[in-house]
C-alpha cells in the first residue's frame, strides 16, 4: 500500500484537518498518559532518551568524582589519603563507570533522541525494546555502585584480566558484580543499536536516499553495527567469567586446559571496537556541528561516509594491539601494527574534510564551535601518541604506564567528550526551547580546555619517567611528584567546568532566552518542528529532496500526507530510495518491558550468589516476555 | 660488557609498591645529582625511565621514540596551523546562501585533501616498516 492510498470510511488522515485541529488530533492521540504505569510504560523515543543521556551524566558524575579521588591520593607522594584496595576499586569503577554506563550510552542514545528527529519519523522502530534497554542500564549501573558502596566494588581493572579475576585470586564477589553489570549493560546496548538500525533503515522520511542521510545519522547507523558485532564477544567472555566462578567450569584456568589468553582475546575483541563506539558518534556531532556553524554543507560528504564504513569495519583489526606484551610472533605482530596505524587514514580523512568544511565557510564562533575546536586540538594529539603506542618496540617502553593513560583519556575525552559537550550546547535549545549562555558557554569551554591538558599532558612524561598504572602510591625519591601535583590541579580544573556546565544548564533551563525552532540557522530535520520536539516529531511528515532541507526550501517543506491521526501511525519506507512503503502502527504504552527488565535484573543478581537463581528466575522473565508479546486484537491493514 | 635489554615492565597491583628504591639504586647516579635530576622537569634519567637508554637494543628503541616524536609532533602543528589558517581565512559575511559554494574552492580542496590523504597513508606505512625494524618479538 503506497501513502496515498485512498481513505477507508470514517478514518481521519492528516490532510482532513487545518494545522491547529491536526495538532490537537495528534497531540490526543500521541500523548503518554500522565499515570505510573504510563511513566514506566514510556514509548517516547525522546523521553526515553533524555532519561538515558541524564542517568548517564549521573554516571559521569560518580565516575568523574573516583577519578578526583584517584587524582588527589597521588599529588604527593606517599599520601595516606586512601589505601591500596580503594584505590584498585577506585580505578577500576572509574574505568568501567566511564565505559559501560557514561560514554558508550550517552553517546549512542543522544543518537536514540536525534536520529528520528533527523530522519523525519515520528517514532523509533521497537520502542518497548528501547524502553525495556532504559531499565536493564539503570539497574546494572545501579547495582554495580550499590555494590561499591557496600565494599564490593570491582577492583580488577575495567577489563578484569584472568587469573586475576579468578576465583582463586578474587574470592569475593567484586568481580561477579563487575561481569554481571557488564551483561547489564551490553543487553542494553545491543537492544538500542537494534532499534536505531531499523529506524534509520525504515523510517526514514519520503526523499530521503542514501545519499541525503545526515552525517550524524550515517555516524549513529555505522556505530549500531559496529556494536552488534562487538557486544556478543564480551557477553560471551563475562558470561564465561561468571561461569568459571560460579560453577567452576575452567574456561580460563590453564592448569584445565583453558587458556588465560582468551580472555584477553574476547575481551579485547570487543574492547577495541568499544573505544570507536564511543568516538563514532562523535564524529557524527563534529559533522553537525561544523556544518550549522560554517555555515555550509560539509565538504566531503562521501568520503566522510566511507571513512567511517571503512571506521567501523578497521576497529576489528585491531584488538591485538593491546595485547602487544603478551609476546606475539614477529610477523602477527606487524599485521597489527600495520592495521592500528592504518585507522589513521580514515581519521585523516575526516580531519581533512572538517578543516576544509571551515576553510570554505563562514564560521561562527559559538560555544558548540569552540569545542569542536578543542576536539581537533586534542583528539588529533592522542591519535599521534596513538601511532605511537602502535609501534610494538615503542609500546613495549610504556605498556602499563601513565603515558596509555595520558593517551586514551586524549582519544576519549578528546573524540567522545569534547563533542558531546558541543552538543549538548548544539542541542539544548532543540529539547528544552531554550538557549544556554553563552557567556558561560565559553568560560566552560575555556575551563575544560585548560583543565583537560594541565591534568593529561604531564602524564605523558610521567609514563616515560616509568611511572606505572594503577599504583596506589609513588615514593618521593622517584621525582614524579611536581608533574604529579599539575595533573591533580588540571583535574580539579576540569572538574570545575562541569560545575559550570550544570549552573549553565540549570539557569539556562528556568531562564534562558526562548529558542524557536530554529537558533543556529541550521539545515538538517531536527531544526524543523519545534522546540521542544511534540510527542509526535512532526505534524505533517517532510518530503526530503536535498541533503540540508532547511537550507535548500527556505520559506517551507514539501510534505507526505495520508497518515491517521486518530491512531498511531507512522511510515514504512524503503531502505535505499526511501519509497514510502507502508502505513504502520506505532505501539502504545506498556508497562511490560519494564517488568521484563525487572524481572531479567533481579535473575542476573540472583545468579551472583548462586546458579539456581537462573531456574528461578526464567519462568518470571518467560511469563513477562509472554505478556509484552500477547497479541492484541488490533485490526492490520 | 653485557647489553641490557629494553624493560619491560608487567601490570602492577595497586598494593604492590613500585619495585625499585630509587634512582639511585643501581649506583647509576651520585646522590648528590639526584635532586638535580629531579629539576630537569623532563627527568629523563633514572631507573625507569624510557628516555634513559642503557644498551645498544633500548638505545635504537629511544631513536625511534624520538623519531616519532618529532614527525608527529610536527605534523600535529601543521594540522593545527590548518586549522588556524581556516579560521582566519574563511569569509566573515553571513547571511549568504549556504548552498551557495564557490566551485573553484570545492576542486582546490578536493585536491588538497587528497593529497593529505596519501601523505598520511604513506606516512603510516614507513613508521609501520621502522618499527618492523626495531622489534625484537616475545615469542
Ligand atoms: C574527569 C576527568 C578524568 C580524570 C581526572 C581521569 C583520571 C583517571 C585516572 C587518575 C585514572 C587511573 C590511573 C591509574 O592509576 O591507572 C584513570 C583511568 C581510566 N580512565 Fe579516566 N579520568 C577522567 C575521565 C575519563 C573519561 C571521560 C573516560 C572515558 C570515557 C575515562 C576512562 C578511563 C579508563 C578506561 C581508565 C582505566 C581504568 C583501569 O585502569 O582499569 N576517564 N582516569
Amino acid at each position: 500500500m503506497t501513502a496515498e492510498a485512498p481513505p477507508l470510511d470514517r478514518e481521519i488522515r492528516d490532510r482532513d484537518l487545518d494545522d491547529a485541529a491536526l495538532r490537537a488530533a495528534l497531540a490526543r492521540t500521541w500523548a503518554t498518559r500522565s499515570s505510573l504505569s504510563g511513566w514506566i510504560g514510556e514509548v517516547d523515543h525522546k523521553r526515553i532518551a533524555l532519561r538515558f543521556v541524564l542517568t548517564a551524566l549521573f554516571f559521569l558524575l560518580l565516575g568523574g568524582s573516583a577519578a578526583l579521588v584517584m587524582r588527589l591520593q597521588l599529588a604527593r607522594p606517599e599520601s595516606g589519603l586512601i589505601g591500596p584496595d580503594l584505590y584498585n576499586q577506585l580505578f577500576s569503577m572509574h574505568g568501567t563507570t566511564m565505559m559501560f554506563l557514561f560514554a558508550v550510552p550517552v553517546m549512542e542514545t543522544i543518537g536514540l533522541y536525534f536520529v528520528p528527529l533527523m530522519v523525519g519519523a515520528r517514532q523509533v522502530a521497537f520502542p518497548r525494546l528501547v524502553n525495556f534497554a532504559y531499565w536493564m542500564f539503570l539497574f546494572g549501573g545501579l547495582m554495580l555502585w550499590i555494590a561499591f558502596l557496600l565494599n564490593t566494588g570491582a577492583d580488577t581493572g575495567w577489563f578484569s584480566y584472568v587469573p586475576l579475576s579468578s576465583l582463586q585470586y578474587s574470592p569475593t564477589k567484586r568481580v561477579d558484580f563487575w561481569a554481571q553489570m557488564v551483561t547489564f549493560t551490553e543487553v542494553s546496548s545491543l537492544a538500542v543499536a537494534v532499534s536505531l538500525i531499523v529506524t534509520v533503515l525504515k523510517h526514514r522520511a519520503p526523499g530521503m536516499t542514501l545519499d541525503r542521510i545526515p552525517l550524524f545519522v550515517w555516524a549513529e547507523f555505522v556505530n549500531a553495527f559496529v556494536i552488534m558485532f562487538a557486544m556478543p564477544s564480551v557477553m560471551i567472555a563475562s558470561t564465561l567469567l561468571i561461569l568459571d566462578r560460579l560453577v567452576e567450569t575452567r574456561f580460563f584456568e590453564t592448569s584445565a586446559g583453558g587458556d588465560a589468553l582468551l580472555w584477553q582475546h574476547l575481551f579485547w575483541f570487543f574492547g577495541h571496537p568499544e573505544v570507536y563506539i564511543i568516538f563514532i558518534p562523535g564524529t557524527g556531532m563534529v559533522s553537525a556541528i561544523i556544518a550549522t556553524f560554517a555555515t555550509r554543507p560539509v565538504f566531503g560528504y562521501v568520503p566522510l561516509v566511507l571513512a567511517l564504513i571503512a571506521t567501523g569495519f578497521l576497529s576489528f583489526g585491531l584488538w591485538v594491539h593491546h595485547m602487544f606484551a603478551t609476546g606475539l610472533p614477529k610477523l602477527g605482530e606487524s599485521f597489527f601494527t600495520a592495521s592500528s596505524m592504518l585507522i589513521a587514514v580514515p581519521s585523516g580523512i575526516q580531519i581533512f574534510c572538517w578543516i576544509a568544511t571551515l576553510w570554505g565557510g563562514r564560521p561562527r564562533f559559538h560555544t558548540p564551535l569552540l569545542f569542536v575546536l578543542g576536539f581537533v586540538f586534542i583528539f588529533v594529539a592522542g591519535g599521534m601518541t596513538g601511532v605511537m603506542v602502535a609501534s610494538v618496540p615503542i609500546d613495549l617502553q610504556v605498556h602499563d604506564t601513565f603515558f596509555v593513560v595520558a593517551h586514551f583519556h586524549y582519544v576519549l575525552i578528546g573524540g567522545a567528550v569534547f563533542p558531546l559537550l558541543g552538543a549538548i550546547y548544539y542541542w539544548f535549545p532543540k529539547v528544552t526551547g531554550r538557549l544556554m549562555s553563552e557567556r558561560l558557554g565559553a568560560w566552560n569551554f575555556g575551563l575544560a580546555f585548560a583543565g583537560f591538558n594541565l591534568a593529561f599532558f604531564p602524564m605523558h612524561i610521567l609514563g616515560l619517567q616509568g611511572m606505572p598504572r594503577r599504583v596506589y602510591t609513588y615514593p618521593a625519591e622517584l621525582g614524579w611528584g611536581g608533574l604529579n601535583l599539575l595533573a591533580t590541579t588540571g583535574a580539579l580544573m576540569f572538574a570545575a567546568s562541569f560545575a559550570l556546565l550544570v549552573v549553565n544548564a540549570v539557569t539556562s533551563y528556568r531562564s534562558g532566552r526562548a529558542a524557536g525552532s530554529n537558533p543556529w540557522g541550521a539545515g538538517t530535520l531536527e531544526w524543523a518542528t519545534a522546540s521542544p520536539p511534540p510527542p509526535y516529531n512532526f505534524a505533517l511528515t517532510p518530503l526530503v529532496t536535498s541533503r540540508e532541507p532547511l537550507w535548500s526550501e527556505r520559506t517551507a517543506l514539501p510534505v507526505v500526507t495520508g497518515l491517521r491521526v486518530d491512531r498511531r501511525e507512522t511510515f514504512v519506507t524503503s531502505p535505499a530510495e526511501a519509497r514510502p512503503e507502508l502505513r504502520d502502527m506505532a505501539v502504545e504504552p506498556s508497562i511490560w518491558p519494564f517488568v521484563a527488565a525487572l524481572f531479567s535484573g533481579l535473575t542476573l543478581f540472583g545468579s551472583i550468589y548462586t546458579p539456581w537463581a537462573v531456574v528461578a528466575g526464567s519462568p518470571f522473565i518467560a511469563a513477562a516476555l509472554v505478556g509484552w508479546f500477547w497479541p492484541k486484537s488490533a485490526k492490520e491493514e | 660488557m653485557h647489553a641490557r635489554v629494553p624493560r619491560i615492565r608487567f601490570a602492577a597491583r595497586a598494593k604492590l609498591r613500585p619495585p625499585d628504591p630509587g634512582p639511585c639504586g643501581r649506583g647509576n647516579c651520585r646522590p648528590a645529582t639526584a635532586p638535580l635530576a629531579v629539576l630537569a622537569l623532563a627527568g629523563c634519567s633514572g631507573p625507569q625511565s624510557a628516555l634513559d637508554p642503557q644498551g645498544p637494543a633500548a638505545e635504537r628503541i629511544a631513536d625511534l621514540f624520538w623519531l616519532f616524536t618529532a614527525t608527529l609532533t610536527t605534523i600535529w602543528l601543521l594540522v593545527l596551523l590548518g586549522l588556524a589558517v581556516a579560521i582566519m581565512r574563511a569569509r566573515r559575511a553571513p547571511l549568504a546562501d549556504p548552498l551557495a559554494l564557490d566551485p573553484a574552492f570545492e576542486a582546490r580542496a578536493r585536491r588538497v585533501v587528497g593529497i593529505l590523504v596519501v601523505l598520511t597513508a604513506a606516512i603510516v606505512a614507513a613508521f609501520t616498516i621502522l618499527s618492523y625494524g626495531a622489534s625484537r618479538p616475545l615469542a
